[in-house]
């Protein structure tokens, strides 16, 4: 009986600290370390420039990059001083780079988690085979990129994917043989051996899709678009309950913009972009409750963003080019956090496609691609407010041409 | 010494290793030269003109050579510009670059005229090569100092990097060693010279399969056929114990392997040199573009001196651990296996192990990877090694003369000391006892008695376990996702399948104006909503439809492409082609290399699986009494034969039919009643039949090659009567062109049986001339293959026993 009794004790005890040891953080604070680095966002994309403790890195057309925060001289991440990485024949540069990373451009994706680097690659079964040979997977890389780990097999390219408190949320959008749709958010654990992901949120819209996975705090947010329809999605983490966010009217278009102060930034948008209702922008409590209008006049349609210390909003580049917009300078006004203003930013020289990524304290950084290469600038906003001054140049990778 | 002379003359005096090594060697320098011809004819051709060229600008100073060679260059293509855009008026591309070479070298039509070329075009094209390979030669020279540079301020610029500064780390020692190592090669003297007879002799993997199964052939021999022939009890009785033997037959492999890689390895050095010549042999290896990432101080002559000691070191290791296996195992087959097992899995890991994964040091040190010593000598690579960067060429040579002195030492104490009984002396295992143990009244017919000897004694039973194993793994359970443009041409496939038709043809220029007029309708629709024409919301609802549209389009270009094709088809043919499905035929029918593994996997399977059908019954003496058979000797070879047919169509569907059931489980269906040109590849493919017949007439041939092969491989087990032997040549003269074609010789698929296991991608790129000669031809070889073996198998040889001294004891 008493050895019963210890028996029944050892695994309460075991149970208790593998309870204790598997403490997981709702809390709504961020934590660098862990966290989704959401200053890093680009805008409808994957984060392709992350922070770590002393630096960033880059994925810059195919190639990983590390910059010191100190220097800002961005190098390959590659141990190689005899590396083969640029060369513009490069048959091969999987094999003669450990910075290379084989990916559409359009899904590169970057992560950096507890001192280790994630990024999504396609690998073929057999080269020469073109047919439906890639698989794509989470690869894990060495923060010195001397080594990389495969841990996730994913059915399909993920369209949004973040690494946020060792777990790893994506949207995936496929069909099967028959073409019939399907798109979710799905989510696994990082740290286990042998993940199996589980479904989080089953889109049900024809011709739907899911972007801008973000997540803050306990909070995941995504958007669900279906031809004229758009739907901002909130998951609580450690509920696990999803609600629709800001309206549940489908003849309006909201739009997550940003989250500063803990309180969701966002807009309505009401089809045209002369409606001026379109042009306010609100903020919210993290689980959308609370909204109300933020003390800023925009006399046109504007993408907000913030950082710690300041926010920003500028005319949507994209419709520069077309009346009523095209007399609008494309300037980035930077607001205090109680938003007055405090400056402008000249962002004429990138009226064509490119991400803007707000940063931490000291840098804002731009990507853009120009003949041929893809390149970044950065803005130091230490001279912020009593200077704007404009991108310098930072990195630029000619993108590769198959050999 | 004795023992030693006993044993090579042993190998030497068999008939086998007579007739298949010089064929090996002739076939490894045909193939040579063949390659060399088809890619670098020109440079073959004129190479005595060449070098003529080369002594002039051999006596300028290096810079000056080069600019002459660049300068000699773009004027010669200036004036091929011109001759080219001449002679064709109608090609855009050499118009636009005559035009350009006109602007910018005023005069260049006047020198032109006066130049010799003007009237000679081939003199123009021979000199323009002879600059371009200078250019090339002199390129590597000048550029080599800024590449030394570079490296240097690559280190400089990590070494200022925070992640890259932690002194324990590999990255940081790799980087410092990486800059020290490419330092001490600044003021090389670098001079110009041909690298192609060098590239080419040290980079031709076809001479290492060739000779590793020569080597192969003489360790079975030397190893492995006293323990086939059951003589191994008899050496008990050496004079000096077995360790003696041991030791002689070691030197004997030793000699053989050393003369077998001097000639393979020497003969492609001879040609190699005799095609291109090596230049000056005290020139830096540096002086050479493929060189130029090596760190070591070497000459080509060194260079070549070190590739040839490292063919032989890894040919010597090779050589050991194949005597070791056959030492270690009891029996052949179990060996042959172990060695299969060690040399496919270290040509995965050389091909499949990326450079970044945490086991990447399996890929540079293995057996395979040994042979590679161009890769060793010439690419500059560290390997992680407890957290430290070492050469791989130091590793490489560590590695080897520590397996060059162990192996030895184990195998010859294995010999020595291990049992020398033959596994039938040692008992049969309880399980198959039981088996053996059946009712004497149990009536046991020929056929089945044979299958069961197949299936048991020969453990083809045990390669059809594997083949089922295979089989299972390669069916694909991950679900095959499809991506939006996909989505779209299947969908439209589903819509449109079947064969052409007017109304289908009317709906799908229907559906291309509605794609052509997006552009056109966004622009009216932006104009309506401005002129407040239309309301906010059907604006926002319209704009919508069309950027839905907009994403379709990619997928729709696909179909209207395909619908493009089949309408020429019609026009051309006269041949109604059917909408097929073109992700699910291509997922079938447009995978070359999937095709070539499953052959590779096949031949293995199939070789190993009918290898002891004959053998068994001369090993183990049972020849003999079989002849005695009921309805006598033709019944039971055509009861053999028919065995290794079935064996053949097991394999075969095994193999072949994941593909089939992946492809019912993840593709959408395709119609199999269309004509075999719906689809793009088989276009030109001249009888009109349908794509069901067609795969069927695929599978027939395939079929029918595979037991010409098995015909083939039966000829040579009954001539050979051992199962490793018989194997190994199996695997050599069949199964290797398949690796070779794997390795890029494509040539060699009409000349081997890998045009049976890629009749797609032939049908698809061969006359069908060829094909039926190429089908006539294996016929021929199955028809003359089964006489030979059954002219050997009546032989009064056959089985060890004399058949007449059989008779006589019969009718006695």
């Amino acid at each position: 009986m008493s050895r019963i009794r210890k028996i029944i004790t050892l695994i309460v005890v075991g149970l208790i600290l593998s309870s204790c040891s598997k403490q997981v953080d709702y809390s709504d604070s961020y934590q660098p370390e862990t966290d989704y680095p959401i200053r890093f966002q680009q805008q409808a994309s994957n984060t392709r420039i992350v922070p770590s403790e002393a630096g960033y890195y880059i994925l810059n057309a195919n190639y990983l990059y590390y910059a010191d925060k100190s220097s800002m001289e961005p190098v390959l991440l590659d141990n190689r001083p005899d590396n083969q990485c640029l060369q513009p024949d490069q048959t091969d540069p999987a094999l003669h780079c450990s910075a290379y990373v084989n990916i559409p451009d359009t899904y590169g994706f970057l992560a950096y988690h507890k001192n280790k680097l994630y990024t999504l690659e396609n690998q073929a079964i057999f080269k020469k085979d073109q047919v439906i040979a890639e698989r794509t997977h989470l690869m894990q890389v060495a923060k010195d990129g001397s080594s990389r780990k495969k841990m996730f097999t994913f059915e399909s390219l993920p369209v949004s994917i973040i690494v946020h408190r060792g777990n790893v949320y994506y949207a995936l959008r496929d069909f099967d043989k028959d073409s019939n749709l399907r798109y979710e958010v799905r989510t696994f654990p990082l740290t286990s051996s042998s993940p199996k992901s589980k479904v989080i949120y089953k889109g049900q819209l024809p011709e739907g899709s899911i972007q801008g996975l973000t997540a803050y705090g306990k909070h995941l947010y995504f958007t669900e678009f279906a031809p004229n329809l758009t739907r901002v999605m909130h998951y609580d983490i450690q509920e696990k309950n999803l609600t629709r966010l800001f309206t549940d009217d489908d003849s309006v278009y909201p739009t997550l913009e940003d989250i500063a102060d803990n309180q969701l930034v966002f807009g309505y948008f009401y089809g045209t972009l002369e409606d001026k209702r379109s042009w306010v922008v609100y903020s919210s409590n993290l689980d959308g409750s609370q909204i109300h209008k933020l003390p800023v006049d925009r006399t046109y349609l504007s993408i907000f963003s913030a950082d710690d210390r300041y926010r920003y909003a500028r005319p949507p580049w994209y419709y520069l080019d077309t009346d009523p917009f095209q007399s609008i300078p494309y300037e980035m006004t930077v607001y205090s956090p109680q938003y007055e203003e405090l400056g402008k930013v000249d962002m004429t020289a990138f009226k064509k496609d490119h991400s803007l990524i707000m940063g931490d304290d000291t840098y804002m950084f731009v990507r853009y691609g120009q003949k041929g290469s893809q390149l970044v600038k950065i803005l130091k906003k230490t001279e912020f407010p009593t200077r704007f001054p404009v991108f310098q140049d930072f990195l630029e990778t000619p993108y590769r041409t198959e050999g | 010494m004795h023992l030693f002379g006993n044993e090579l003359m042993k190998v030497l005096r068999k008939k086998l290793v007579f007739l298949l090594i010089p064929l090996m060697l002739i076939a490894n320098g045909a193939l040579f030269s063949k390659e060399q011809w088809s890619e670098h004819g020109d440079l073959i051709r004129y190479r005595s003109e060449f070098e003529q060229v080369e002594e002039a600008y051999a006596r300028l100073p290096v810079q000056q050579a080069a600019d002459k060679a660049m300068a000699d260059y773009e004027t010669q293509f200036a004036y091929l510009a011109l001759l080219t855009a001449a002679a064709d008026p109608s090609n855009p591309v050499w118009i636009a670059e005559a035009d350009r070479v006109t602007k910018e070298r005023p005069g260049l039509l006047q020198s032109f005229a006066a130049s010799p070329y003007s009237k000679e075009p081939d003199l123009l094209r021979k000199e323009l090569l002879f600059s371009e390979w200078l250019l090339k030669q002199y390129k590597a020279l000048t550029d080599y100092p800024a590449f030394l540079e570079e490296i240097k301020q690559r280190a400089e610029s990590l070494l200022t990097v925070s992640i890259f500064q932690e002194p324990s780390s590999y990255s940081y020692r790799n980087i410092k060693k990486t800059s020290e190592d490419f330092e001490s090669l600044a003021g090389l003297e670098l001079r110009p010279g041909l690298e192609e007879g060098i590239v080419r002799a040290a980079t031709y993997p076809i001479t290492d399969i060739l000779a590793a199964a020569s080597i192969l052939l003489i360790g079975i021999y030397l190893f492995l056929f006293e323990k086939e022939t059951k003589i191994i009890p008899l050496l008990r009785s050496c004079e000096r114990g077995r360790l003696s033997l041991g030791i002689a037959k070691l030197s004997a492999l030793f000699t053989l392997t050393a003369l077998l890689v001097i000639a393979f390895h020497g003969t492609i050095l001879l040609l190699g040199y005799q095609f291109y010549g090596f230049g000056d042999l005290s020139r830096p290896i540096q002086s050479m573009n493929a060189f130029q990432h090596s760190n070591l101080r070497l000459t080509v002559l060194q260079f070549l001196v070190l590739m040839s000691i490292g063919k032989l070191c890894a040919s010597v290791v090779f050589a050991w651990i194949a005597a070791l296996l056959f030492t270690f195992f009891h029996r052949a087959a179990h060996a042959l296996l172990g060695l299969i097992g060690l040399v496919g899995g270290s040509f995965a890991a050389t091909l499949l192990l990326s450079p970044s994964s945490t086991w990447n040091a399996l890929q540079s040190l293995n057996v395979v990877a040994f042979f590679d010593c161009y890769s060793i000598l010439a690419h500059y690579q560290n390997l992680n090694i407890l957290g430290y960067p070492i050469a791989r060429s130091a590793l490489t040579a560590s590695l080897t003369l520590w397996l060059l002195l162990t192996l030895p030492v184990l195998c010859t104490w294995k010999y020595a000391h291990g049992s020398s009984h033959s596994p039938l002396s040692r008992g049969v295992p309880p399980y198959l006892d039981k088996l053996r143990q059946r009712p004497r009244s149990y009536p046991l017919s020929v056929s089945t008695h044979e299958l069961r000897k197949l299936m048991v004694t020969g453990k083809a039973g045990l390669i059809v376990v594997v083949a089922i194993m295979v089989a299972w793994l390669s069916i694909d359970r991950i679900p095959l996702r499809f991506n939006q443009d996909q989505a779209v041409y299947q969908r439209y496939l589903s819509q449109l399948e079947g064969m052409v038709t007017e109304e289908k043809l009317d709906f799908l220029e229907k559906e291309r104006q509605v794609y052509a007029d997006l552009p056109n309708e966004e622009k009216k629709l932006t104009q309506d909503q401005k002129l407040g024409m239309i309301l906010p919301a059907t604006y926002q609802e319209r704009l919508g439809e069309l950027q839905l549209l907009a994403t379709r389009q990619k997928g729709f270009q696909q179909v209207m492409e395909q619908a493009d094709r089949l309408e020429q088809l019609n026009r051309e043919r006269g041949i109604e082609g059917y909408f097929v499905n073109e992700l699910a035929s291509s997922y079938l029918f447009e995978r070359p290399t999937v095709q070539l593994v499953q052959a590779l996997l096949l031949m293995g399977l199939l070789q190993v699986g009918i290898s002891s059908l004959f053998p068994l019954d001369s090993q183990t003496g049972m020849a003999a009494i079989l002849r005695t058979t009921l309805h006598g000797r033709r019944r039971l070879f055509a009861i053999k034969y028919a065995a290794a047919f079935g064996i053949a169509i097991l394999l075969t569907v095994l193999v072949y039919s994941p593909a089939f059931f992946n492809l019912q489980q993840h593709f959408h269906r395709l119609d199999w009643a269309a004509p075999v040109q719906s689809i793009e590849s088989f276009k030109t493919f001249p009888f009109d039949i349908s794509l069901r017949v067609f795969l069927w007439l695929v599978a027939g041939l395939q079929l029918f090659g595979t037991f010409c092969l098995v015909s083939c491989s039966l000829c040579a087990s009954l001539l050979i009567k051992r199962q490793s032997l018989t194997i190994l040549l199996n695997m050599t003269l069949w199964g290797s062109p398949l690796l070779m074609e794997w390795m890029g010789l494509s040539s060699i698929r009409s000349i081997s049986f890998n045009q049976t296991f890629l009749l797609y991608a032939g049908f698809s790129s061969t006359s069908i001339l060829r094909i039926i000669g190429y089908f006539i031809m294996l016929a021929g070889m199955a028809i003359c293959s089964l006489w030979l073996g059954w002219r050997s198998y009546n032989k009064a040889s056959w089985g060890g026993v004399k058949i007449h001294a059989a008779r006589t004891v019969t009718s006695s």
